[in-house]
């Protein structure tokens, strides 16, 4: 028996090109995952996707309503897509988004629940390939100076 | 036999480790902006029957005034020798937004030339429909502040409508 088995191994270890082409024709296929952002029709800001990251301009943040209020709220709906290498729509993935970096003049909202620099589970079941969209609530006190705004939101994708 | 069992198990269990274990991916979103100050002016409060208080443009009726009259809602009515004098207040907000500015000046003027024999004033500084009479340099946000008003109509003046504008002015100092 032992005979029997240091042959067959010797064997597989002879054949080499054999066993390459196996290899090759047994690989996974190439399931990486990506993360598009897609533009809305929002009317507040503008958003340009370039890959896997995009730039959301709000432009001019001002107080337009009652004095009463106590911020300024902007709104913009965006939408975000998970794309699996080669294009195929199979499977769902874990979309989770966390603050970056930010300067601490606005907070902002993802979904209605408030982002920080913890991750935040966006969707626990994205459907690979097909676009949700989602909205970015972004609160300015109107006690913060006027000045630029910035933050920067890091989203994730992982396979489950 | 057993080693080689053992080895080939091992083998296996590590090639399927690799297959399932999760892969991530990364984007940013980047959100840019630029918060502007802004400041807000609104009428709360003026004799007369009034309309849209509590916005930037509010409405005064007096109704039919005569010297010998009664006063309009919200006015007292002082008989001169030779000309009456209607008096009131009016209350007037500046609130403001992502401004370190704390304090304005308000300003006010006239939207058209008043009626012969007729002379508006607000905080005792008659108004003109060529200049805008300073009210404050030192008005402080968030406070409805009170100015005297008073239309002061002479004996001699048509009877004919008084109608006019004050046009309000909050500049951030």
């Amino acid at each position: 028996m032992k005979h029997a088995l240091a042959l067959l191994l010797t064997i597989a270890i002879a054949l080499p090109g054999t066993a390459a082409e196996r290899r090759r024709a047994a690989a996974p296929p190439d399931d990486s995952l990506t993360i598009t952002f897609v533009e809305s029709d929002s009317n507040q800001g503008s958003m340009l996707p370039a890959g896997s990251d995009a730039w959301l301009d709000l432009k001019s943040v001002t107080r337009m309503g009652s004095t009463k209020e106590k911020s300024i709220r902007t709104r913009h709906r965006f939408g975000v897509r998970v794309v699996r290498a080669g294009g195929a729509a199979w499977g769902t993935a874990v979309l989770t988004a966390m603050l970056d970096s930010y300067d601490g003049r606005a907070t902002y909202r993802l979904d209605g629940r408030p982002l920080t620099t913890a991750p935040l589970v966006v969707d626990a079941h994205a459907a690979v390939g097909t676009v949700v969209f989602h909205t970015l609530d972004v609160e300015v006190p109107v006690s913060v100076p006027e000045g630029p705004l910035a933050a920067s939101i890091n989203w994730q994708v992982t396979t489950e | 036999m057993n080693k080689i069992l053992a080895v080939t198990f091992a083998v296996a269990i590590g090639s399927f480790a690799t297959i399932a274990s999760a892969a991530t991916s990364n984007g940013t979103l980047t959100v840019t902006g630029t918060v502007t100050s802004s400041i807000d002016l609104t009428i709360e409060s003026a004799g007369g029957t009034t309309s849209g208080t509590g916005t930037a443009a509010a409405t005064s009726s007096l109704g039919s005034i005569s010297k010998y009259g009664s006063a309009p809602t919200g006015f007292t009515l002082a008989r001169g020798a030779s000309d009456w004098t209607l008096s009131s207040n009016v209350g007037v907000k500046v609130a403001k937004a992502n401004l370190t500015s704390t304090d304005y000046t308000l300003t006010a003027q006239l939207g058209s030339a008043p009626a012969s024999g007729i002379v508006w004033k607000l905080n005792g500084s008659t108004l003109s429909d060529s200049a805008a009479a300073t009210l404050t340099s030192t008005g402080s946000y968030g406070s409805t502040d009170s100015y005297a008003w008073d239309i002061v109509v002479a004996d001699s003046a048509a009877a004919a409508a008084i109608d006019n504008t004050i046009n309000f002015a909050a500049t951030s100092n």
